[in-house]
């Protein structure tokens, strides 16, 4: 696995690929970041493929809505809850 | 810390928790998958919260700390419940992933058709075969955009192993995905 290359280290800078995509690095470093990115097509590719995939997956995983119920339930616990908690009363 | 009164404690709770309800039972929803589990652990987790809102400090990330209680509602009862005889444990499957080195899977092509054809309900499906602690952290990176840091908390695993099973969660997800586009009749050339 361990490629050498002759311009930039490509793995290293593959590793640093979710950092960025998962908002894990601050503006001043993503934008060293896409900047030594935009010098490498294949690193660039790599990027722009995991960024498909996150985009992929936020638009594709369904999100359950719950019930309209949920809420009142929930008030309702609290409030038994109370009832049998001398000290909160 | 001192004892807020009734009061206040309704306000925050209103105000403050309970906004978060609909991302919570998304949640439950994908770590226990039928509604009525997840609308019990939802309530738990609101119960919970509400008997323990004087350790919550005003202002600081509520959403974190409620997925928290969450997760360890699911750990501490749920899954004591439900765990059946011969079933594997996930700390098993965890220590063998973990211990693999981090090393590419491949990616896919998602300009092919069949990904861009594919429903929420095969994604989703796909997503829930993975194993529990997988799936969690890509429910929360990549559905709810918890941070590092966040995640590191709710499930209580250094920055690191946040990192690294993110890395592998995604990749299983990817060959599964792969399984399902070969089923759908999409062939692979390479």
């Amino acid at each position: 696995m361990n490629k050498e290359t002759t311009h930039h280290n490509c793995q290293e800078l593959i590793s640093r690929v979710f950092l960025a995509l998962d908002g894990a690095m601050s503006k001043e470093e993503e934008q060293k970041f896409l900047e030594e990115l935009n010098s490498c097509n294949c690193c660039l590719e790599k990027y722009q493929v995991e960024r498909s995939f996150k985009e992929f997956l936020s638009l594709k995983i369904s999100r359950k809505c719950c019930s309209e119920s949920l809420a009142t339930d929930i008030r309702r616990k609290i409030v038994y809850y109370k009832q049998d908690d001398p000290s909160v009363s | 810390m001192s004892e807020l009164s009734k009061d206040h404690k309704d306000t925050i709770f209103e105000k403050e928790l309970l906004p978060h309800m609909q991302a919570l039972y998304n949640f439950a929803y994908h770590l226990v998958g039928n509604e009525d589990d997840a609308n019990d652990l939802v309530q738990e987790t609101f119960l919970k919260a509400y008997r323990f809102i004087n350790s919550y400090e005003k202002g600081t990330n509520a959403k974190a700390w409620l997925f928290k209680i969450l997760k360890n509602a699911f750990i501490n009862e749920y899954r004591k419940k439900t765990k059946r005889p011969g079933q594997v444990d996930y700390e098993d499957v965890l220590s063998y992933h973990e211990a693999d080195d981090v090393t590419y899977v491949g990616s896919l092509d998602l300009r092919q058709e069949v990904y861009q054809d594919m429903m929420g309900d095969e994604v989703t499906r796909a997503l829930n075969a993975l194993p529990i602690e997988f799936r969690t952290v890509i429910l929360l990176c990549d559905v709810e955009g918890f941070t590092y840091e966040e995640i590191a908390k709710i499930i209580d695993i250094p920055i690191g192993t946040v990192r690294s099973r993110l890395f592998r969660a995604r990749n299983m997800l990817k060959e599964k995905l792969r399984e399902y586009a070969m089923n759908l009749g999409f062939k692979e050339n390479r």
